[in-house]
């Protein structure tokens, strides 16, 4: 921190310092000098201490965060103003209206107090004229502030040395610094052009305001909007004191509202140059609308509730109050809903279509006509963020998932996207990834979100579901490629294992035959129809080896499906394409054909079969088809119905076609990606 | 003939060498896998191995491999590969080539036709199974219409062509004049549009490729 900025901070606080001490120099005085409260009254100097602090709290913090922004410094010069006119006020009311004390200089420090308002007036002026980034609107505007700031030191001087009695309440005297030369007819004319000059600055400043807020966007949108929202709280005070002295008949509001309007202004600059929940502006105003609209309404309701009763019953009875309040009360829920969503139609369009889409999606959902799955894409067109997405969390899996179900990760935190977390209780169950900018309309984000969430969570339900589904078909396909594999195993160990021990038994009886002496060869018939039965159970194990399964699927599905029918009768029509699928693929297509054939071949008397196995885009399609009897349908247990089992594991269909007498069409379409 | 054996299981690999012995042949080695049988043919050079498909360590093919690559090393070394089934995959591109064989183990228990696959092998020649021709012919007959202009006969003759079989093999085995069988090759051989060979490998070679290409 530099010299200056160490300088600029000191300086601060002492005006801060300064403010409060006036502040609380006349508050002494008002309460030691006996009828000065009495007559002021407390409530100007309540309002005075709080617009002070109010400066002195906004000021000093603006100053410490941005030294080089005017509005800050602003705020400070009106805090001490603020603080050393009221000062002045009470001084020389003490001095010239209840006159208990002696005091000099009376006369000066009326002609001062009531001359300060035009700085006050000033000071709002240039915070708005300036506000919120601390420059003036554009170069043109250069001639505003020079006009603002020569009218202002004009009709401020003017009123100071304005000659004769003094303004009241010290009209009894007369100003000791008036200057008898302005009370001409030319002085005179050019204090008023100072007056109408000054008017004029300020709506000029007005319009500035309008035009910059209608330029802006993003950070310095949401601060305008602060400004206007303080700036339309003034007319609204207004309105509520002439209501509230409508209904009770006193004035009392009048005095709560109007400084309470008047503190909100520096107040909302405050926040918005400090940016203290910026965006929550578009809330506040949609709350405060709902609700002024939502408290006149009922004020009106009970007024004419209670009139309408009062005239029936006769004034001042008990039923009409208790009328009047019944009707505010059952009035009250419907009509917060209806004026919120009047509200947001009115102006807040995005949230209010946001809501809308939900709700139409939430109605859709309820008669069958859209899926759960459907909710991240209505969420994004809900929050008009078309980048967005939703991840469902699995706790049984401990990790998040998206609509379609499959595993997906939260984008890390640097990756230029927000995450919002839906929670139910303490528990997450589904997180939201936006763009960013979506933070800025927190309403409306929380608001749709929160809409959705029984959508969410009904997807994210699903998710599980449709998880544990998954691996319950995992495990099921695992399973039976166990069994391929069980299969492959076993036919290992028949051809490495009992079909080895044969041929060597049979190669010993070989040798022995070989090496029998001459007066031994009548044995020989006998060998050999000992190696002729080794020789059977050599080729019988080998089918049973095929039947588990065949050694040739190790060629291709082709090759293997050609051994097949190659002793079959009648002869099969094959027609196999020589294109690899997966091993587990290729034995499934396998074995339904072998279910196929031996029904064709077995039971349906059939004198014409056909067998086909071709790929049909990405699945592999086994047909038997045969002109035999018909009527074969798969029983429970039966071989088909295993077969059918099997097809499934791997994703596939089995189907059966088999009218009596009308031969039999088996088809199996297996996919080949896994 | 000078020969070595590959054969993991003990028993089996005796009773061969047994067989092989009494048949006047020399068996100069007996390994048990694929790594030790390239040693001994390197160290031998002998003019027949005899080679059981599914060896240590993998069980898989590793005497096939090891057949393709003695074939390419060791020219005048012939390979007969003995398999406990049906598994053409590496088998017929070597068998098309010559000096090589793929038979069925149990063969070994026709001792008379199993030696002379083997002698026909050594010698140059080739040897199929008859289970793998007839796989072939099955397939090949199921897709292609040429097969089916052949009769019985020239079916019969073919198969045993393709099992690597001489004229005077084939005339024998079907109770045949070689004469005959002459006549049925040239037949067969124009009917399936094929070139007219005297040798007796090629010949093998272009049915094989005929019957792989028409499956």
């Amino acid at each position: 921190m530099s010299r200056l900025e160490l300088a600029a901070g000191r300086v601060a606080w002492l005006a801060a310092v300064v403010a409060i001490a006036g502040m609380g120099a006349a508050t002494w005085l008002s309460l030691a000098s006996p009828g000065a409260i009495a007559d002021q009254g407390a409530s100007g100097l309540t309002s005075a201490w709080i617009g002070v602090l109010v400066l002195c709290v906004l000021g000093t913090r603006v100053v410490r965060r941005q030294r080089r922004q005017p509005i800050g410094w602003i705020m400070l010069a009106m805090a001490v103003l603020g603080g050393l006119t009221t000062l002045a006020e009470v001084y020389a009311f003490v001095a010239l209206v209840t006159a208990v004390w002696d005091l000099p200089g009376g006369a000066f420090a009326g002609a001062v107090s009531t001359a300060s308002w035009v700085l006050g007036f000033a000071g709002l002026t240039w915070i708005v004229f300036l506000f919120p980034d601390g420059q003036l609107p554009g170069r043109r505007w250069r001639l505003l502030a020079v006009t603002s700031a020569v009218a202002f030191t004009g009709a401020w001087l003017g009123a100071i040395f304005q000659p004769g009695k003094e303004n009241p309440p010290f009209d009894r005297v007369v100003n000791p610094v008036g200057v008898p030369w302005l009370g001409g007819g030319g002085p005179l004319l050019v204090g008023w052009c100072f007056m109408i000059g000054m008017l004029a600055c300020m709506m000029a400043v007005a319009v500035s305001a309008v035009l910059r807020f209608r330029r802006s966007s993003g950070v310095q949108r949401a601060q305008m909007k602060w400004l206007a929202y303080a700036g339309g709280l003034v007319p609204l005070a207004l309105a509520g004191c002439l209501l509230g002295q409508l209904v009770t008949g006193t004035a009392v509001y009048g005095e709560v509202l109007f400084p309470v309007a008047l503190v909100g202004v520096p107040l909302a600059v405050g926040v918005a140059i400090l940016r203290y929940r910026l965006y929550d502006i578009d809330r506040l105003i949609n709350r405060t609308l709902v609700y002024a609209t939502l408290t006149l309404v009922l004020v009106a309701a009970f007024a004419a509730t209670s009139a309408a009763v009062g005239v029936m019953l006769g004034r001042g009875s008990a039923w009409a109050t208790a009328a009047a309040t019944a009707v505010t009360v059952l009035a009250f829920r419907r009509l917060r809903g209806w004026l919120q969503a009047a509200v947001d139609r009115l102006f807040d369009r995005a949230r209010y279509e946001g809501l809308r889409t939900v709700d139409r999606f939430l109605d859709d959902l309820r008669a069958d006509r859209e899926i759960p799955q459907r909710i991240a894409a209505v969420l994004a067109a809900a929050l008009q963020d078309p980048t967005l997405e939703l991840r469902l969390w699995l706790p049984a899996r401990q990790g998040y998932v998206d609509c379609s179900g499959s595993p997906a990760e939260l984008p890390h935190e640097r990756a230029g996207r927000a995450v919002t977390m839906l929670e139910r209780g303490d528990t997450k169950f589904a997180a939201v990834i936006h763009d960013p900018r979506l933070r800025n309309r927190p309403d409306t984000l929380a608001a749709v979100l929160g809409h959705a969430q029984l959508a969410v969570e009904v997807s994210r339900l699903q998710a599980e579901v449709s998880a544990h589904l998954a691996d319950v078909a995992e495990s099921r396909s695992r399973i039976v490629e166990a069994g391929y594999e069980e299969r492959r195993r076993l036919e290992r160990d028949l051809h490495d294992g009992a079909q080895q021990r044969l041929v060597s038994l049979g190669l010993s009886i070989r040798r022995l035959q070989r090496s029998l002496p001459d007066q031994a060869k009548v044995l020989e018939p006998a060998l050999d129809r000992a190696v002729a039965e080794i020789s059977q159970a050599i080729a019988d194990l080998r089918s049973l080896a095929a039947g588990v399964r065949p050694a040739r699927l190790d060629d291709g599905l082709a090759a293997a499906l050609a051994d097949l029918v190659r002793n079959l009768r009648p002869q099969v029509e094959l027609s196999a394409c020589r294109e690899r699928a997966p091993a587990p693929v290729e034995a499934a297509a396998y074995f339904i054909a072998c279910e196929g054939l031996t029904n064709a071949v077995k039971h349906a008397g059939a004198s014409r079969i056909t067998l086909r196995a071709e790929f049909d885009g990405p699945n592999l399609v086994v047909v038997v088809h045969d002109d035999g009897v018909g009527g074969a349908a798969p029983r429970p247990g039966s071989g088909l119905a295993g077969l059918a089992d099997r097809v499934a594991a791997h994703g596939g269909r089995v189907s059966l076609d088999s009218p009596d007498g009308g031969g039999t069409r088996l088809e199996a379409v297996l996919p080949c990606e896994s | 003939m000078r020969i070595v054996i590959a054969e993991d299981t003990a028993l089996l690999r005796e009773g061969l060498a047994g067989l092989l012995e009494d048949a006047g042949h020399e068996v100069v080695a007996r390994v048990g896998d694929a790594e030790a049988l390239l040693a001994v043919v390197a160290e031998h050079e002998p003019e027949l191995a005899v080679v059981d498909v599914r060896m240590p360590p993998d069980y898989q093919h590793e005497g096939m491999l090891a057949a393709a690559t003695i074939r390419g090393r060791y020219p005048q070394t012939a390979v007969l590969v003995l398999s406990q089934h049906i598994e053409t995959r590496h088998a017929l591109g070597l068998v098309g080539q010559g000096s090589f064989g793929y038979l069925l183990k149990d063969r070994v228990l026709d001792v008379d036709e199993f030696l002379d696959a083997a002698t026909r092998v050594a010698r140059g020649g080739s040897a199929l199974d008859t289970e793998v021709v007839a796989s072939l012919l099955a397939a090949s007959s199921a897709a292609s219409t040429p097969l089916a202009r052949l009769s019985e006969r020239e079916l019969q003759v073919l198969g045993l062509m393709a099992e690597g079989r001489t004229n005077a093999g084939i005339a024998g085995r079907l109770w045949l004049t070689e004469k005959t069988v002459q006549t049925h090759v040239r037949s067969i051989l124009s009917k399936l549009d094929l070139p007219a060979n005297s040798d007796d490998h090629r010949r093998v070679l272009a049915v094989l490729t005929y019957l792989r290409g028409g499956t």
